[in-house]
């Protein structure tokens, strides 16, 4: 695991919602700092006391030392304020001003399609650029399959298109209204037909959208080529974090074809959550037990959990064969309680250390 | 009825509403399995494609997967009916990249065709009961806040008219029900918990808790304190420690709502069907 992280200068841990992401990110950046390298974990949405425990939880949006770690730093993406951040950047006040009182806008930036992606990858962007770090590990924003995050930025990018823009915003267009602008007698079918089905004031506001907005147009494709580079590069490697039960493994395969579709590296596939210590092997019981009717109780029990376990095992055998040959592929075990604290973290972190070079084995 | 089921990622939402599903077409209901979204999670466990339209699982239970496109194609239909320009409406590019980039107009779209029975609007929806299979707990609160916010933003004309409309079933009691889906472990019952509360600040309704994969088993505690020291019976006795104190944090709520069991069924369809038997048949 040490050379992986060494050998690269991003690492983006993607999955499907509940297999642990934002944990595993926040331990792999562990062991990195511990390794020696400098290193900035981004985290979406943590759980509070994760977040307490990397520092954050006070500080959204701000890179923050985590106390007692050397070498470790973490942010947390605020993903709102991020884009409006990003907004006043990249436009003149007045523009920015006239965006963010869009009533759309307002409403619906936070839900906007691809923009918790867009923020991130940004933040992605910024912290592999500034040469403050060795490595840059980034969680991926919670999404139904993992695939959503490689599209999602694309989806935002949607909005920038010359095609919509220059429909509906009217930058240099002097009094020409959007509607009399249309050229041929379908375009304006169309349109009329979105005014009736919306309602002139949708509209009014909608054009002002697109009009603040196209001033954004070239910075957002600049950060999409960027991004693009950055997620390409053979320094960034995807790694895929999923569950044990049958729906969770078929997406991960699934989501193996997109990354090779998308020409993106996976390093690596850790199975999270696999099985909790006691199913491990074989159990031992004592003699004395044999005649208690209670033991017999639990020892059937036991047998029914075991075989349980015992299909998972096999789905997950049929899932690995599946899988690139050459891929490493790691089981980490269920802790039973939450994993909260950096000692918690630093446990998962020794597994990684240990494990990851017998993966396949 | 319109059922929502959601939660966080991972604690089995698609089980809990498919056995919700299947509980209602047992009970004599027409019962309608919904999926959201571009790809089906239900086609490799009743082993058949689902699109647009229904497909029949059995007798009263049928599914379709609704995304927002379709959605928006067919309500576009039904105001202009004249075929030959909402085809124009969709080939034409700007359109297209229009309706893939405006905020919240899929959402709409896809909340729009959900509550179209109670609103009277579209072709009619022939169930006594529609199980929706949500996002996760952050996509779910878009999908609500899309028409929440553009009736708010937009005072006038259908868009907004639309939208309020859609809020209002979704706030009614009588067309709409919410569920919330937790496991016995602190981040899925934080979170869900976070959900609830939310749904009745910003739906005004009460949300019905179902608390999956609980441990059922067979020894208490008291019985396990003698095995004590043994792998099995300790990773028993902490998970039944915590289950029961998670369970007193949902309590504490409030909240109706039941508990479902682990089930050790080998594959999801049994699950399915056992996790249907056990509905409402244990509350919190």
């Amino acid at each position: 695991m040490i050379e992986l992280l060494k050998s690269h200068k991003v690492i983006i841990c993607v999955g499907s919602g509940g297999v642990g992401k934002t944990t595993l990110s926040a331990s792999i950046a562990l062991l990195a700092a511990d390794s020696g390298l400098r290193t900035l974990v981004l985290t979406i949405d943590p759980a509070q006391r994760l977040a307490q425990s990397l520092g954050i939880r006070a500080h959204p949006g701000q890179i923050v030392q985590v106390p007692g770690v050397e070498r470790l730093s973490a942010l947390m993406i605020d993903a709102r304020r991020e884009f409006d951040e990003f907004v006043l950047g990249s436009v003149d006040s007045g523009i920015a001003k006239g965006l963010f009182k869009n009533r759309l806008y307002q409403q619906l930036v936070s839900n906007l399609n691809g923009n918790q992606e867009f923020t991130s990858l940004l933040r992605l962007l910024n912290a592999a650029r500034s040469g403050d770090y060795d490595l840059v590990v980034l969680d991926t924003p919670p999404a139904q399959n993992a695939v959503d995050f490689l599209r999602a930025s694309d989806r935002l990018y949607a909005l920038f298109q010359d095609s919509v823009i220059g429909w509906f915003a009217n930058r240099g267009g002097g009094d020409q209204g959007f509607i009399r602008r249309t050229l041929n007698r379908g375009t304006r079918m169309v349109t009329s037909a979105l005014e009736a089905l919306t309602g002139s004031v949708f509209i009014v506001e909608l054009k002002d959208f697109f009009d603040h907005l196209s001033h954004l147009q070239s910075k957002v494709g600049d950060v999409s080529r960027a991004v693009g580079e950055v997620l390409h590069s053979p320094d960034t490697g995807f790694l895929l974090v999923t569950g044990y039960d049958s729906s969770k493994l078929r997406e991960a395969l699934e989501f193996q074809q997109d990354l090779k579709a998308e020409d993106l590296h996976l390093s690596g596939v850790i199975l999270n959550r696999w099985f909790p210590e006691w199913a491990q092997g074989e159990s031992d019981w004592p003699a004395r037990w044999e005649k208690d009717p209670d033991f017999l109780r639990l020892k059937s029990f036991h047998a029914e959990f075991t075989q349980y376990f015992q299909h998972r095992r096999e789905g997950f055998e049929r899932f690995e064969q599946q899988l690139a040959k050459q891929l490493p592929v790691m089981k980490l075990m269920e802790f039973q309680q939450s994993v909260q604290g950096l000692e918690d973290l630093r446990r998962i972190t020794e597994l990684l250390r240990e494990k990851w070079g017998d993966a396949r084995a | 009825m319109i059922h929502f089921v959601s939660g966080k990622g991972g604690v089995g939402k698609s089980a809990v509403a498919a056995a919700l599903a299947w509980r209602l077409a047992n009970e004599g209901r027409r019962t309608l399995l919904v999926e959201l979204g571009e790809r089906s999670y239900f086609r490799h466990i009743f082993q058949t494609e689902v699109g647009y339209h229904p497909v029949s699982i059995t007798s009263h239970l049928s599914l379709v997967r609704w995304e927002g496109e379709a959605c928006l194609r067919e309500y576009i239909q039904h105001f202009i009916r004249i075929e030959k320009v909402v085809k124009l409406f969709f080939d034409n590019r700007i359109m297209r990249a229009l309706v893939q980039a405006a905020p919240a107009l899929k959402e709409l779209a896809l909340l729009g065709k959900i509550t179209s029975g109670p609103r009277r609007i579209g072709p009619p929806i022939p169930y006594d009961d529609l199980v929706i299979d949500s996002y996760a707990t952050g996509h779910f609160r878009a999908l609500w806040r899309a028409p929440i916010g553009l009736g708010e933003a937009i005072p006038m004309g259908p868009m907004g008219e639309q939208s309020r409309s859609i809020v209002r079933v979704m706030h009614d009691p009588k067309f709409t029900r919410f569920y919330v889906v937790m496991l016995p472990e602190d981040l899925p019952v934080t979170e869900g918990l976070e959900l609830a509360k939310d749904i009745e600040t910003e739906l005004e309704q009460r949300p019905q808790l179902v608390l999956n994969r609980w441990l059922d088993c067979p020894l208490t505690p008291a019985e396990l304190k003698k095995f004590a020291g043994h792998n099995f019976a300790d990773y028993l006795t902490l998970q039944l420690g915590q289950q029961s104190e998670l369970l007193a944090r949902i309590q504490q709520r409030g909240l109706k709502g039941q508990i479902l069991p682990w089930l050790f069924a080998p594959n999801l369809p049994d699950q399915i069907r056992q996790l249907s038997t056990h509905w409402e048949k244990q509350s919190l």
